[in-house]
């Protein structure tokens, strides 16, 4: 499949339906990360009669449960390598839409750069103390279905990274199915509002181009993702650092690729170079999560500036 | 007696002049005239006239008493108050040296006793018994005398310290010469006083002056060096030059060295050949060094949550300034996109390891792989250096540096740390054993309770490590000061060796270095932080393994003694201990080994009390002092009072130097000089003064002088009276011309 054909948004979501990943793939993906057998549960749920939908859900989180513990018990952490705690909510699989390019985002690091990451680089967690407690970066996908965060998940949320130093990355998703009615303005608001709740009134600030967000590791100059929703990151200083960085564009989505390796959601307006630079950014919030403001240190100005003056 | 004064180069002019003018004279009368006898009458009158002349501009003086002494009367005054006691019998051969040498110079003497006032003595005889007066009033005397003789006069003081009711010497318009008693001071070198900050910044410049005494007029290089006694370690030195101007104060500067806390140090000469008594050519010196900032360098070998929490820890701090570097992209790493993306910048292993290192206080070196980028292993031993001479040391372990093979001889060297490439590293939960709790409690404390803060501490280091094996064998490091610690190891039945080292510290020579075995305890903070257990593991344990690893721990105590033999033979023993500290101190002497009993006079104060009941005749040398597992330990200084006897020595040398100066003298030595003869520099000088005096000043000098301008005036107009006679005769005989 072309992903040229993606190019004009209104008509991407129809097509993408027939692009899902196959369940071979989602199975291999499984081996990988032991949290993703719950994924199954999301679909087909619309057929059920609403009391077995009901003991589905509470089936499928028992489950969950259970997995996650399991997981925990047998996996070999390893706090030397990047393992990524990605949040989870809602139902179905809404805080993961796009399950196979964890690996992908992983490799894209390791090859370029000194950091090793864990072979289960992905870890779903549910913003609780104890499973936020083996994170220093956790990853949350937000989408239209997110409604709001417990006020418990909040506090744990708030003290992971006002007192735990956590980094907490908010990233914006298309999706892959098709919302005609989708209020992406809504959604931003919303997610805004609920940042603040975490944070008691701390605001989002945009994040400069100059930042060590977007020195890292690449020179970033303009923010990818499938479509150009916002300029710039946006985040909550937690004393010199960002504790909170937030992105409304999908960048995770500009990793899918198909069996055969290509794209699968072309990127709107910038095409391939908005790709590259999603990617770029990718990288740097990594790296910016591992190394802090160190691309903000003296030593470094010199050289990062002649080097985009040479540019 | 007959003499010219050549006062000025007129007379010289004068002569030259004269000389061709008589010349020309004869010479012109001899071709005109043509009688021998005018010739003869003419020349003389002219040759007279020309004498007078010359007479007149040479200021010619004229005496008939052959007897009549040329330089004026020196007034001998003699210090009489008590403290001139104990050398009487100096003052004695002083004396009849300078009686000798005045008869033999025949200058003629007049004699004074002072204490509270001038006491004028005929004979000067009962000068050599003390009188044994309270007070030395020098300045009052002197303006007596002044009053006294109602002329410009030269005084030779003879004294062992005057009052000077903190008066600056006055000008009285006498020539003044001292003589000085006791205390030795400047028969040979002696440090008199050092001030010194009570706090410097550490790599800071510390001003301190210090004050010489040395025999007048010496000029000299001199070694001065300032020592850690301790340590047994050269803080600092430099070489003086003595003017001649004793006593000399010094203004020095001191290169503050970089290791923080409390400092006993002595600050020493080294031993000139001219001087006698090596004992007082040193002086004790306490101070605290603070530190300005704590610089870091923190090279650290890959992006890694450790890295990023340390650093937000090192920076949060004002006090310390972070430099670091993080290697972000290894040799075989290939990223998709040109150089031109990316921000890297070259690493300047070569400045950092050869030039930068010794600007730092601490280098955590975290994971880093020299041989991988292929930077020379010598780079470890310049960091061998680096904590040898006083730097902090922080290690932390990683894969790659247990691939590293360059550690190897480092660790085992340093921290008795051997590798075990063989076995691969362990990830998973892990529980730390304590193995040194006192180190642990000690630097490590969040509880004050021994017992709760090790519990605590066991309860929260349950925790996923990785943990990379390497074996700890006490006694192998030959390196290092003390013997290596481990302060914790990992304990898992899994692991076939044993235990691993969590945490080894060693000291070497003046640094320190700490061995982190295991990453992961970022996990610790994170963990707090989403229980809201509070986070203070993590900073607990890394703000402890600082302040340990730069010294800054320093609990030495800053410690000044003195002692001072009391009238039933004990010696009263007097501390003071910086920081101080309420209740009773135990005093050990050395190096007899007793204990003393000190009592704190005011709480608070940090100055103790004690009495030392010796049946030994030599006083106490050193003490030792111990406080809480402290010990502070120093030269106990002897104050009979040695030290307050020197200090006003000192003190009144100083306010005598500046008085005879200020009215047109110095200071002619010590009383000792003096005792067999009048030294021969002195004697010149005081012959010279005097018939300056004698030439300007004084009675019988005024006198001459007015004689001597009489015959000046006459001689003037003895030539002119002759000139006219001469004239008249040409006129009247009709002789040319």
């Amino acid at each position: 499949m072309n992903s040229s054909k993606f190019q004009v948004p209104s008509s991407r979501f129809a097509k993408i339906q027939s692009v899902i990943p196959a369940k071979g793939e989602i199975q291999a993906n499984r081996n990988l990360d032991p949290c993703l057998r719950e994924g199954d549960g999301g679909k087909g749920l619309e057929q059920l009669p609403r009391f077995l939908m009901i003991c589905s859900c509470l089936l499928i989180t028992w489950n969950l449960e259970l997995g996650t513990r399991y997981s925990h018990a047998s996996e070999v952490f390893n706090p030397d390598l990047l393992r990524i705690g990605v949040l989870r909510w809602g139902h179905g699989q809404d805080y993961d839409p796009y399950p196979t390019v964890w690996r992908d985002w992983g490799k894209a690091v390791e090859s370029a750069t000194s950091i090793e990451s864990d072979p289960v680089i992905k870890d779903l967690i549910r913003p609780m103390p104890d499973e936020l407690s083996r994170h220093g970066l956790v990853l949350w996908v937000s989408g239209p279905q997110f409604q709001s965060w417990t006020s418990a998940q909040r506090v744990a949320l708030r003290n992971w990274v006002l007192l735990g130093g956590g980094m907490l990355l908010v990233i914006g998703s298309e999706g892959l199915k098709a919302l005609p009615d989708r209020n992406e303005e809504a959604e931003h608001a919303r997610l805004r509002w609920e940042m603040e709740q975490i944070f008691e009134g701390k605001r989002l600030e945009p994040i400069p181009f100059n930042h060590a967000v977007f020195r890292a590791f690449y020179l970033v100059k303009q923010l990818g993702g499938v479509l150009q929703r916002g300029r710039t990151l946006e985040g909550i200083k937690i004393g010199e650092r960002y504790g909170v960085i937030y992105c409304r564009n999908d960048l995770l989505g500009t990793l899918l690729r198909d069996r055969e390796g290509r794209y699968l959601l072309s990127c709107y307006p910038g095409g391939e170079n908005q790709r590259k630079e999603s990617f770029k950014l990718l990288v740097n919030l990594v790296v910016y999560s591992l190394t802090g403001t160190y691309k903000q240190d003296a030593i470094h100005s010199p050289f990062i500036e002649q080097k985009l003056r040479r540019q | 007696m007959i003499r010219f004064i050549l006062a000025d180069g007129i007379l010289v002019i004068g002569a030259v002049f004269s000389v061709a003018a008589a010349g020309m004279i004869l010479w012109h009368s001899r071709r005109r005239l043509h009688s021998r006898g005018a010739w003869w009458l003419l020349s003389g009158l002219r040759l007279l006239a020309l004498a007078g002349i010359l007479a007149a501009l040479g200021r010619l003086e004229f005496s008939w008493d052959r007897t009549t002494n040329t330089i004026g009367p020196l007034c001998i005054f003699v210090d009489q108050s008590a403290s001139m006691a104990p050398y009487s019998g100096e003052l004695k051969s002083a004396l009849s040296s300078i009686k000798r040498w005045a008869s033999r110079e025949r200058a003629p003497l007049e004699w004074y006793g002072f204490s509270a006032t001038l006491e004028p003595t005929p004979q000067g005889r009962e000068l050599e018994m003390i009188k044994g007066r309270e007070e030395t009033r020098l300045g009052h005397s002197l303006g007596l005398l002044r009053q006294r003789l109602g002329r410009d006069g030269t005084a030779l003081i003879l004294t062992d310290g005057v009052d000077t009711d903190d008066q600056p010497p006055p000008s009285l318009g006498i020539r003044a010469f001292a003589v000085l008693f006791g205390a030795g001071a400047s028969s040979e070198l002696e440090i008199t006083q050092v001030k010194f900050p009570r706090a410097v910044f550490a790599r800071g410049e510390a001003p301190f002056t210090m004050t010489l005494v040395y025999p007048q007029g010496l000029r000299d290089l001199l070694h001065i060096r300032i020592r850690d006694e301790k340590r047994g370690e050269l803080i600092w030195q430099t070489t003086v030059t003595l003017s001649g101007a004793s006593p000399q104060t010094l203004d020095l500067t001191l290169t503050v060295p970089k290791n923080v806390g409390f400092k006993n140090w002595v600050i020493e000469t080294a031993r000139p050949s001219w001087d006698k008594e090596p004992a007082n050519n040193r002086a004790s010196i306490t101070t605290q060094i603070l530190r300005e900032k704590l610089r870091v360098l923190y090279l650290c070998g890959k992006p890694s949550f450790d890295y990023v929490f340390l650093r937000e820890l090192i920076r949060s701090q004002t006090s310390r300034e972070l430099v670091s570097f993080v290697i972000l992209r290894n040799p075989e790493d290939a990223p998709p996109y040109g150089e031109s993306e990316l921000s890297l910048i070259p690493f300047p292993a070569q400045e950092i390891f050869t030039r930068s290192l010794g600007e730092f206080d601490v280098f955590v070196l975290q994971d880093f792989a020299f041989s991988r980028f292929g930077l020379p292993p010598s780079y470890l031993d310049e960091a061998g250096r680096f904590v040898r001479s006083g730097g902090g040391l922080v290690v932390i372990s990683g894969p790659n540096m247990r691939q590293s093979p360059e550690y190897g001889p480092f660790l085992n060297e340093f921290l008795s740390l051997t590798a075990l490439p063989q076995e691969p590293y362990k990830t998973g939960i892990f529980m730390p054993a304590i193995h040194d709790v006192s180190w642990w409690n000690e630097h490590f404390g969040i509880y004050p309770d021994p017992v709760k803060n090790l519990n605590f501490w066991r309860d929260r280091l349950n925790s996923t490590y990785a943990v990379y094996p390497f074996k700890f064998l006490p006694g192998s490091s030959l390196n290092s000061k003390e013997k290596p610690l481990l302060v914790a190891n990992f304990e898992s039945p899994d692991v076939e060796s044993g235990v691993y080292p969590a945490l080894a510290t060693a000291k070497l020579d003046k640094g320190r270095v700490a061995w982190v075995g295991f990453s992961g305890s970022w996990l610790w903070k994170v963990r707090g932080g989403a229980m809201a257990g509070g986070a203070e593991l993590y900073d607990a344990f890394w703000e402890g393994l600082f302040s340990w690893v730069s010294g800054d721990d320093s609990k030495e105590q800053a410690l000044k003694l003195s002692a001072e033999r009391q009238g039933d033979g004990r010696w009263r023993l007097i501390a003071k201990l910086t920081p101080g500290g309420s209740g009773l101190r135990e005093c050990t002497i050395l190096p007899q080994g007793d204990k003393v009993s000190l009592h704190e006079r005011v709480a608070g104060s940090g100055i103790y009390e004690g009495y030392w009941d010796s049946e030994a005749q030599g006083p106490p040398l050193r003490a030792r002092i111990s406080h809480r597992g402290q010990q502070a330990e120093a030269e106990i200084i002897i104050s009979k009072g040695r030290a307050t006897e020197e200090f006003r020595a000192a003190r009144d040398e100083l306010y005598l130097s500046s008085l005879t100066s200020l009215n047109g003298g110095a200071i002619l030595g010590q009383g000792t000089e003096w005792s067999e003869e009048v030294p021969q520099a002195y004697a010149q000088r005081l012959l010279e003064e005097l018939s300056r005096s004698s030439a300007s000043g004084d009675a019988s000098g005024s006198a001459r002088r007015t004689q001597g301008h009489d015959l000046t005036t006459a001689m003037a107009l003895g030539a002119a009276f002759l000139l006219l006679i001469e004239w008249s005769l040409r006129r009247l005989k009709g002789m040319a011309p």
